[in-house]
């Protein structure tokens, strides 16, 4: 049995495809990151997992069970921490959380979910008065009522600070520990990498891949950027597009000079001292080494371009740089 | 409990800690109340003091009920909330159902609880109604409350958007309290006798004494307003008729008919509603 499987999903509004032939499948047991920027169709996707929305074409399941059949039976086996909800503005914490568990009728403790959040101290202050992280930690209390087979949460990092977001991982370790499969939606590598066993990737609606944590850390790490501040500003010069034979190495993809600045794209992070001696060879002296680590931006926009036309990004950049950094930098 | 009851029982003590749930009743009373004292004076003759004073129902029921009720499911969808109910187990009816019985019970204590005030001021000033009198009363005003609450959660279930949800339901209002006189009448004047002015007194029909062409007996109480209107005075003579062997001067049909129209706007835009809202997309 599968805890989550789509097939051929696609969801259109007009002519705009907000998710388009997703298959997906998250083994029970696993934690699950859902990755993609913001307006990837990450929530348009798990809006048909609970039945929010019903999808233009495919199919979803849950447990195997048909989320769109059979509401009832996967909403009692799963808890959902939704992207953009709120909460009762009149009534406590204590009353949320007990509204859960009678709609679930679980034998849950109010106080001990509370507890278990970090809400016991405002159980009875009214949620409306809560700030977005503690209606955050509420909502996930409410996910938790029932001891749910698998957990969806759309953005759990939203609005809660960095300890707030480690609190959150232990927890939801725990859960996992039960034996809980977890879905868990970001925008951010960060957020996912510290919990998840295997994440998916999202862009534009479309499933880009689907790989371990450590492969997709790895495809980002091999992207990181060398920047070196040379002594001087060899100008416009004879040769513009010098790039001091660095497409000579093995692993150096790219090469940008901006004035004084070199920018060396490394696919191989052990190609930098070989880049740095190869540039200190043709005469000049580097004054300045800096290492940009590839967002999960630039990742995306890779693998998203990867099958189109991958020169579109790096000329924007190009374009923009030169008119920015020379003046400030060589004087 | 089912899912159902328990998201009335999460709306009712929602609604009941609101300030805006407080206010409207108290303003509600103090309007019925101030009323009476400045119109006191018509209902000493009258034989049914009680019955007389339901003309502040037919318009004020209304504008509670689209006030306190028009968000009642599009609010939810607007707000979020809906996701946090439809996480929990339960299906998309429960949520409308739930809205329903929870803003019903809502509205009907605040309607009763300004009925039964109202009730004891004419009581104590102008001396009782007869018993079916005010039972029968009461029910209507009951009907008539569920009338508006089926049109309004109806409506409130099968728009996405607050805006249309509000527009619609304040521009029925006026069709029925401003507009339907010299509008809907002479239309269906028109249409029947060719001539747009009727040359009823609007006021007229409520009585159904006969004298009013008949096309106008049934169409005026296509109108709530009307058909309440209507009913307050006879409903009570039915139960009249039932328990003491009383007899009514108005007639059956029309009557009848009007009961059905309260009937009507209290369950089929709930029910076109309920049938739209499990069909949409929540996002």
């Amino acid at each position: 049995m599968t805890a989550i499987e789509t097939e051929g999903l696609t969801k259109r509004y007009g002519d705009l495809e907000a998710i388009s032939d997703v298959n997906l499948t998250v083994e029970r047991g696993e934690i699950f990151g859902f990755l993609g920027p913001n307006g990837a169709g990450k929530s348009t996707t798990i809006d048909v997992l609970l039945d929010f929305i019903r999808p233009t074409d495919g199919r979803a399941s849950i447990l195997d069970d048909d989320p769109q059949e059979n509401p009832r039976a996967v909403r009692e086996r799963i808890g959902i921490l939704p992207d953009e909800y709120s909460l009762y503005d009149r009534l406590t914490g204590r009353e949320h959380v007990a509204f859960a568990i009678e709609m679930n009728d679980a034998a849950d403790d109010p106080d001990e979910i509370l507890e278990r959040v970090g809400l016991a101290d405002a159980a009875d202050q009214r949620a409306g008065d809560y700030s977005k992280g503690m209606a955050q930690r509420l909502a996930l209390g409410m996910a938790l009522v029932g001891e749910p087979d698998v957990l969806i949460l759309d953005e759990p990092s939203s609005g809660i600070d960095p300890n707030g977001m480690h609190e959150i991982r232990t927890l939801l370790r725990e859960e996992a520990d039960r034996g809980a499969t977890i879905f868990f939606s970001s925008h951010a590598l960060e957020q996912v990498e510290a919990i998840c066993d295997r994440v998916c990737v999202l862009d534009d609606g479309e499933l880009l891949a689907v790989s371990t944590v450590e492969n997709l850390r790895d495809s980002l790490d091999s992207r990181s950027v060398l920047v070196l501040t040379l002594d001087a500003d060899p100008g416009s010069g004879p040769d513009p597009d010098d790039d001091h034979g660095l497409l000579e190495l093995p692993d150096v993809t790219d090469v940008e000079r901006t004035g004084a600045t070199l920018r060396i794209e490394c696919a191989d992070p052990g190609v930098k001292s070989a880049a740095i001696s190869r540039v200190e060879d043709t005469g000049a002296s580097v004054v300045d080494i800096d290492v940009e680590q590839a967002s999960l931006e630039d990742l995306f926009a890779e693998l998203t371009t990867d099958s189109t036309d991958s020169t579109d990004s790096t000329d924007s950049t190009e374009d923009a740089e030169p008119i920015e950094t020379p003046g400030g930098e060589s004087a | 409990m089912s899912a159902t009851l328990q998201i009335a029982r999460a709306e009712v003590t929602d609604a009941v800690r609101s300030r805006v749930l407080w206010v409207v009743t108290a303003v509600l009373g103090l309007f019925v109340v101030t009323r009476l004292w400045l119109y006191g004076d018509l209902l000493a003759g009258t034989t049914y003091p009680f019955l007389s004073t339901f003309d502040t129902f037919a318009e004020f029921v209304p504008l509670l009920v689209i006030i306190l009720g028009y968000r009642a499911v599009v609010g939810e969808r607007d707000s979020g909330r809906i996701r946090l109910l439809l996480g929990q187990p339960g299906h998309r009816r429960d949520i409308v159902t739930g809205k329903y019985v929870g803003r019903a019970a809502t509205l009907l204590a605040v309607v009763l609880a300004v009925a039964l005030l109202l009730l004891a001021f004419v009581v104590a000033q102008f001396g009782t109604d007869g018993p079916t009198e005010i039972v029968g009363g009461l029910a209507v005003i009951i009907l008539y409350t569920f009338a508006w609450l089926g049109v309004t959660v109806g409506v409130s279930s099968t728009f996405a958007s607050e805006t249309r949800v509000i527009g619609i339901l304040i521009g029925l209002y006026a069709l029925c309290v401003v507009l339907w006189d010299n509008l809907v009448i002479s239309l269906v004047s028109l249409v029947v006798t060719g001539q747009a002015e009727t040359g009823v007194d609007p006021l007229a029909g409520r009585f159904a004494t006969l004298e009013e062409p008949t096309w106008f007996l049934y169409a005026n109480r296509l109108n709530p307003l009307h058909a309440f209107d209507g009913a307050r005075y006879y409903v009570p003579d039915l139960l009249d008729i039932a328990f003491v062997g009383g007899t009514t001067t108005a007639p059956h049909a029309p009557n009848l008919f009007g009961l059905g129209v309260l009937l009507a706007w209290a369950t089929v835009p709930f029910l076109v509603g309920y049938w739209r809202f499990q069909r949409a997309d929540l996002d």
